[in-house]
């Protein structure tokens, strides 16, 4: 139905930006932000805040973490070393704190807290759902609903019975929003390419949709098609495209602020190119420039690479590729499209490439995601 | 040293503590033996079983489970006390007496029509949402555990093996099969996933009594193989075509969702089934 802001550093200027008005809502991280810098900050959006869901994404994934401005929120705590993690009192402070900062910033909704298990078993999950039903037990006399935050390894949904077991678990809980994470070992902007992991995700995402769960997949990039295209409501994405990646090693990088790339985000190949791979694109007339400039966005940045003032444009790629997703969200909400067509047509553009003879600069951009979407689509 | 007793000794010493008058032998079930008795006109169920180390765990949660009950489709426990008596231990219920027999003597009599079928669904199907709120699991549905009040006031008893889920697990992890009566039990209660087990545990075997009385043999075997129908249950097979076709036809359909072979697959909760089993 919906997509989502997942806020990361300096992102307020994006929020209510005219051509990203298709975003419903926002993920607030506080690693981003102190409670009094976000509570100012939501409400400086004055009446925009009333269309948007605020969810707070409390950040207990790794809980020794001190990342930005985590340290500023109450329900951080310095025991997570020696607490007893198995301990539903202890999870109850958690939550009870993580309500009050929730009531203090202005949230919508809260992702129940989960951190990231050496192994994600059934007992696991367990425990995930007896935490988000203490914090909707507690949250009832708030205005403040929750969400089961659901983490996934990737790899291991792809075992026949594994999204089905877990979405079992998940739908015992009474809180029927999810908060889906997919966890995995990859690397920014590398695809994800295991058909089985990517079916069996999308049979969880289905599968919890049937059961009348509202599904929200968090750090969604490209991939967001697939999630989409299996039933979810919501979807998030932020600036920084590596945020859909889901990785052990996000916690232990530095903040990269603005040092990132600039990438332009091609719907026709579905994939996301340096300047010097849409430069040779534009050459071999690979990529059309009138229909890219549907994008406001693309068609700015165009302007910009016909200039060859070699002027910046990570801001610009920020924006393309959030308009891209915001778009594509509504295209196969809206059954303007599927995530089949768009990839059967990204097909046809990387087919057209290698006859052309030509190769990317980017020795991993070669698109064979594209087809493992595609299988995955079929086996799911 | 204990003294052996019999325990129809034991259920007179019993009536004659609370003067009452003993009737007759009602049988035997799986831990306790049951007898009807009297007391100011007023007709009881008196059960009686030896305590073992491993049973009175499960005595104690039943008692506890039904003294939070009440709900006209879950059976009246009116007293469970353990007993000492010539050195041995028992433990003594006393519950209502249901006069109207077992689900399973009335099938076997031919006595039950589909009205009757979706009527005992409706009543035992928000008897589960009851237990659904107090966080409890019956784990035993099937037709010797359905008696009735009167013609066609269905109850549920026998909370021998309820589930608590907020309160630590009795059954072992290690086993192969959790507790529960094979024919009529889920996917995750034949393979002792306890994780999975909830009131979709419930709803199944719920499900599969109210399909065998409307189709007239166990839904997951129409060749009338019984280990087959466990079988497939436990490899967590779908209702064979044959049966979900009888069953459209009697006006039952909603039943094979609630026998799907995950929970989730289910009715998620008891409006819905209940929604779906009366509006068709």
């Amino acid at each position: 139905m919906a997509a989502y802001h997942q806020m990361g550093h300096d992102s307020w200027n994006l929020v209510g930006e005219d051509e990203l008005r298709s975003y419903r809502g926002l993920v607030l991280s506080p690693v981003n932000n102190g409670p009094a810098e976000m509570a100012e900050k939501l409400g400086a959006l004055g009446s925009l805040r009333s269309a948007l869901d605020v969810v707070l994404d409390p950040q207990f994934y790794k809980p020794s973490s001190d990342r930005g401005s985590l340290p500023d929120w109450s329900h951080i705590t310095n025991d997570f070393e020696t607490a007893d993690l198995g301990d539903i009192d202890w999870w109850a402070d958690r939550c009870r704190k993580l309500l009050q900062e929730g009531e203090r910033v202005g949230a919508s909704s809260i992702a129940s807290p989960a951190i990231i298990p050496r192994t994600f078993d059934p007992d696991y999950y367990d425990s995930v759902v007896a935490c988000a039903d203490l914090m909707d037990n507690m949250a009832q006399e708030r205005q403040i609903s929750t969400l089961v935050t659901v983490i996934v390894r990737l790899a291991e949904v792809a075992q026949p019975g594994f999204a089905e077991r877990i979405a079992s678990i998940v739908t015992r809980s009474r809180v029927n929003r999810v908060y889906l994470v997919f966890f995995d070992d990859g690397s920014p902007r590398a695809q994800r390419t295991d058909v089985d992991a990517l079916a069996g995700g999308m049979r969880l995402i289905r599968t919890l949709e049937s059961a009348g769960s509202r599904v929200l997949v968090a750090f969604s990039g490209l991939d967001m098609l697939l999630w989409k295209s299996a039933g979810a409501t919501d979807v998030a994405t932020g600036k920084f495209f590596n945020l859909r990646r889901f990785v052990p090693g996000r916690w232990d990088d530095a903040d990269d602020g603005g040092r990132v790339l600039p990438y332009w985000t091609d719907d026709d190949f579905v994939t996301w190119l340096r300047e010097d791979d849409v430069r040779l694109l534009l050459k071999l007339g690979l990529i059309d420039a009138d229909r890219a400039a549907v994008n406001p966005f693309s068609r700015e940045i165009l302007e910009l690479l016909q200039k060859h003032g070699g002027e910046p444009w990570v801001r610009l790629g920020w924006r393309q590729y959030l308009y891209w997703f915001g778009q594509r969200e509504g295209d196969i909400e809206i059954g303007k499209a599927t995530a089949r067509e768009i990839l059967v047509h990204a097909d046809q553009h990387w087919t057209a490439l290698d006859q052309r003879g030509a190769y990317l600069f980017e020795r991993t951009n070669n698109g064979e995601w594209v087809r493992a979407w595609l299988n995955a689509l079929l086996l799911t | 040293m204990p003294i052996q007793m019999d325990l129809a000794d034991v259920a007179a010493f019993v009536c004659k503590q609370r003067s009452c008058s003993l009737i007759a032998d009602l049988g035997v079930g799986a831990h306790k033996r049951a007898y009807l008795i009297e007391q100011d006109g007023a007709r009881f169920a008196l059960k009686i079983a030896p305590i073992t180390p491993s049973l009175k765990p499960r005595f104690e949660r039943e008692a506890t489970a039904l003294a939070g009950c009440k709900h006209p489709s879950v059976a009246v426990l009116h007293e469970s006390v353990p007993l000492s008596l010539g050195g041995n231990e028992f433990w003594v219920s006393i519950e209502e007496y249901l006069s109207g027999g077992t689900l399973s003597s009335r099938v076997a009599a031919g006595q039950v029509d589909h009205a009757l079928v979706r009527r005992i669904g409706l009543s035992l199907a928000d008897a589960l949402d009851h237990l659904r709120e107090r966080n409890l699991v019956h784990r035993d549905i099937k037709p010797a555990n359905v008696l009735f009040r009167s013609a066609d006031e269905a109850v549920l008893t026998d909370f021998g093996i309820v589930r608590m889920l907020d309160a630590p697990t009795l059954t072992q992890e290690f086993l192969p099969q959790g507790p529960g009566t094979p024919l009529y039990a889920s996917a995750e209660q034949l393979l002792n996933e306890m994780v999975l087990i909830d009131w979709r545990t419930d709803q199944f075997g719920l499900a599969v009594v109210l399909a065998e009385c409307a189709i007239g043999y166990h839904p997951f075997t129409p060749e009338g193989d019984v280990p087959l129908a466990i079988s497939r249950v436990a490899k967590r097979q779908a209702v064979p075509p044959e049966s979900c076709e009888k069953l459209a036809a009697a006006g039952f359909g909603s039943l094979i969702k609630a026998m799907a072979p995950w929970p989730v697959q289910r009715y998620r909760y008891p409006k819905d089934f209940i929604h779906s089993l009366s509006v068709e």
